[in-house]
């Protein structure tokens, strides 16, 4: 077995620290407990593969596992406390994890779709909250996809269209 | 021009510059390339920031507004559905507009005209406080609504008219910079394609002259090794072969072959039949050892050399027979049959050890020993260097020795032979005649003479006949008071490029005789490459006032080519044509034209070899008017000479049958 000299190993330790930037600097959602709270009229309908729908209300969502994470959005020069579930949960729970992509639609009918690659890459909260209060319409909740900063500024797959705020459905592509 | 620039371009310097400008110029490029490139990703970022769609979507969200209203107004009442849906569309409307805010604030930051988002939030407020306070009028709500509706349509569309401007200009803008780099970019390629023009001129040029310094340096090589005309290996390679062998101990037989009767090929049907003559001798040559692998070289001239892996004498007889047998063969130039032979000395490693030590340099003299007994012995023949041959090797090689110390020590003898004037027979001079006697004994002068040029020693003899004799003659003269000139026999090898005209004038100065009374004698015994530096230095003898004669004309040697070309003063007769004149018709017609040719040339006749009366009386009749011969006085010690001379000056007497 080749020996190393330590002059080495610092040079391959170092190798690997660029290798992977940002690793240890990236802050996803962290879980949390969240208190009831009387939420804005709002709600987010899943519309499964066979047509058959599931409507959310931010209560109804807040019943998955939830998170809160502190990030800016490209909306908001300072950073704000985001409360909600993940993306990922919400899809797995209804055995949407592994579908091709999906469709988001806004209240204002803005419309994107996602392919799997975007929410298994990035971790999307869906926000029901902002610093304690109900999401409200004019701060582009109730319902708002939001991402770390610095995980969607480094992101390949995410872009600004995949942050939907006044989220209203889901629905699946096949 | 282009090659002075193209020079200067190779230099070291040269390189370092346009290396330089090639570098700052791709640079430049680079970074010219890379400005525009911001540029245009800079106004591209105008559409991707969706300016232009926030401003159609607020047109729609307006309309999605109206379409509320009007359900309003159908409905005539504020249900909670339709509040709902009210604030949905108002909060649509208010989130479009803090977009709507930051863009015109980034694109047009000094417009103060009332913006859409402005209206927006006009509009957002007024419905705002309206709920806030309790909708009590339905349709005077939906003018208001409409008013503020129509004020933010037509500001939004003022909004997407200076959007589409300012996206024509971003597009302007790209155009111009994609037409600038293509100018930029085109110009770049004009300079790489010059720039790579003269680099491909610059490496033709290099490959041109490498290829031609490799050609020459093939031919140099060639040259140094070979011999141009016949393709045979040269001396030096010939030399270097053999020495290798002879050092090796190998057996060895060398053959020199030299051929008889080229020179006259070369005098008769001019150089090309001389070459002619040596290119077939050479292939015949190399044709006649090529399947024994031995060496055939030409070494000068007509002297060619073989060498072949054998020293049994029998063999080397075989190759010198047959040798002689191919080059006896007529060769054909231009329908002329041209007829060489040779003459061929064998030399056998084994004998030359045996004798004189196994050296190249023994082996070619053995060699041209041998062949000069071949030439003595009639030519057109072969000999071996043997016992016999070695004998008079040796003896030949004493004498060359004793001839050497001779010359150096001043042991040879001035003789004098007078020349007369006819009828009277009075001498009015003498030519000088080298004598040698060698441990008491004379030499024969045809023998050491000969000996003489062969070793190159002819020039050393003529030097010396030229200052004893011209020494002699004037110091008598001044004693008696006499004006007897002397004529010196010049080898026409002075003429290759020796000092004769110093030497000569050294010995007029130092004996302090008059030049008219000194005459240089000139025999063709060498055939003359270069006429035009003859020409100069007759003409330069001349000017010093001495006389020029040639020797022996009529002999073999002397021919027209020398009549003509040399500026001569005196042609002297050759005794072989005097030998018959008595008895032979056309001896005297010779003779006869060749006096008038000479009085046509201006130059006087004086004719050798007159043994007896009879022969006296015929070239009288001829109208000779100069003789010298057995008849007059033979060629005595310079005193004795000069002072049977003397006496006769003063009693001449005459000579008559």
């Amino acid at each position: 077995m080749p020996r190393f000299s330590s002059f080495k190993l610092a040079v391959c330790a170092a190798l690997v620290s660029l290798a992977s930037p940002g690793v240890s600097l990236a802050s996803g959602p962290s879980p949390v407990e969240l208190t009831q709270i009387t939420h804005r009229p709002a709600s987010l309908t899943l519309v499964m593969p066979g047509g058959e729908q599931v409507e959310y209300t931010p209560a109804a969502l807040e019943q998955l596992n939830t998170y809160e994470m502190t990030t800016r959005t490209p909306w908001r020069d300072d950073e704000a406390v985001f409360q909600g579930v993940l993306l990922r949960d919400l899809l797995e729970r209804h055995g949407m994890a592994d579908v091709k992509a999906i469709r988001v639609r806004a209240e204002n009918d803005f419309t994107i779709t996602m392919d799997r690659a975007v929410w298994e890459g990035e971790s999307f909260l869906i926000a029901t909250r902002v610093d304690g209060r109900p999401h409200s319409r004019r701060e582009r909740g109730p319902i708002q996809f939001v991402l770390d900063w610095d995980a969607y500024r480094n992101s390949d797959v995410a872009d600004e269209n995949h942050l939907v705020w006044m989220a209203a459905e889901i629905t699946v592509v096949e | 021009m282009l090659h002075r620039l193209l020079d200067g371009f190779a230099t070291r310097f040269g390189v370092v510059i346009a290396v330089l400008a090639g570098f700052v110029l791709c640079l430049s490029a680079g970074l010219y390339f890379q400005s525009g490139a911001n540029r245009v990703l800079k106004s591209h970022e105008v559409f991707r920031q969706n300016h232009v769609r926030d401003g159609f979507v607020s047109i729609s969200d307006m309309l999605r507004l109206t379409l509320v209203v009007d359900e309003l107004v159908a409905s005539n009442a504020l249900t909670p559905a339709l509040h709902d849906k009210l604030l949905a569309a108002l909060d649509i409307l208010y989130v479009r507009a803090r977009s709507l805010e930051t863009r015109e604030s980034t694109l047009f930051p000094d417009d103060d005209a009332e913006t859409p988002s402005d209206a927006i939030f006009a509009l957002v407020d007024f419905v705002d406080g309206t709920m806030a306070a309790g909708v009590h009028d339905i349709a005077q709500l939906k003018l208001e609504l409409l008013w503020h509706i129509e004020n933010t349509r037509s500001r939004l569309v003022t909004f997407l008219d200076k959007m589409r401007r300012q996206e024509d200009k971003f597009l302007d803008q790209q155009a111009r910079e994609v037409e600038q780099q293509a100018r930029v970019v085109g110009v770049i390629f004009l300079v790489l394609a010059a720039a790579m023009s003269i680099s491909l001129i610059l490496l033709r040029k290099e490959i041109v002259a490498r290829h031609a310094r490799a050609r020459a340096e093939r031919r140099a090589d060639y040259l140094a090794y070979f011999d141009a005309l016949t393709t045979l290996p040269n001396r030096i390679q010939f030399t270097d072969k053999v020495e290798k062998r002879l050092k090796k101990k190998l057996p060895t037989g060398v053959l020199l072959l030299d051929l008889d009767g080229f020179k006259a090929v070369n005098d008769t049907y001019g150089h090309a039949a001389g070459d002619a003559v040596l290119k077939t001798t050479g292939d015949r040559v190399a044709a006649a050892i090529a399947a024994q692998g031995g060496i055939a070289a030409r070494l000068s001239g007509d002297e060619y050399a073989v060498c072949v892996p054998f020293e049994d004498v029998s063999v080397l007889e075989f190759y010198a027979d047959s040798l002689l047998e191919a080059l006896c063969l007529p060769i054909d130039f231009e329908g002329e049959r041209l007829e060489v032979q040779a003459s061929i000395g064998v030399v056998a490693s084994e004998q030359v050890a045996r004798c004189l030590g196994l050296t190249f340099s023994n082996m070619m003299r053995a060699g041209d020993f041998a062949l000069y007994a071949s030439k003595e012995g009639g030519k057109g023949r072969y000999t071996v260097y043997d016992d016999a041959l070695e004998v008079k090797f040796s003896e030949r090689r004493g004498m060359l020795e004793d001839l050497e110390a001779a010359i150096s020590d001043g042991g040879l003898d001035v003789y004098l032979q007078p020349k007369v004037h006819l009828p009277s027979a009075v001498p009015y001079g003498f030519e000088a005649l080298v004598r040698w006697q060698r441990d008491g004994k004379f030499v024969s002068p045809d023998i050491f003479v000969t000996l003489a040029e062969e070793a190159g020693l002819v020039m050393d003899i003529d030097l010396f006949m030229l200052s004893q004799a011209t020494r002699i003659i004037a110091e008598r003269n001044a004693a008696a008071g006499a004006t007897f000139s002397v004529s010196v026999n010049l080898s026409a090898l002075h003429f290759n490029g020796s000092n004769i005209v110093e030497d000569v004038q050294t010995a007029l100065e130092r004996s302090g005789l008059p030049p008219e009374l000194l005459t240089l004698e000139i025999t063709e015994t060498v055939q003359i490459h270069d006429w035009e530096r003859v020409r100069h230095v007759l003409a330069q003898l001349g000017a010093l006032g001495c006389k020029i004669a040639i020797d022996d004309f009529g002999s073999g040697y002397s021919s027209l080519a020398y009549l003509r070309n040399m500026l001569a003063d005196e042609l002297k007769v050759d005794r072989t044509l005097i030998e018959e004149i008595v008895h032979s018709q056309e001896s005297q017609h010779v003779l006869r034209a060749i006096c008038e040719l000479s009085s046509g040339l201006d130059m006087s006749v004086i004719v050798e070899g007159i043994e007896d009366i009879a022969q006296s009386e015929v070239i009288q009749k001829i109208g000779c008017a100069r003789a010298q011969g057995y008849l007059y006085g033979r060629p005595e010690p310079a005193e004795l000479a000069i002072d049977a001379a003397l006496i006769r000056v003063a009693a001449p007497q005459t000579y008559a049958s």
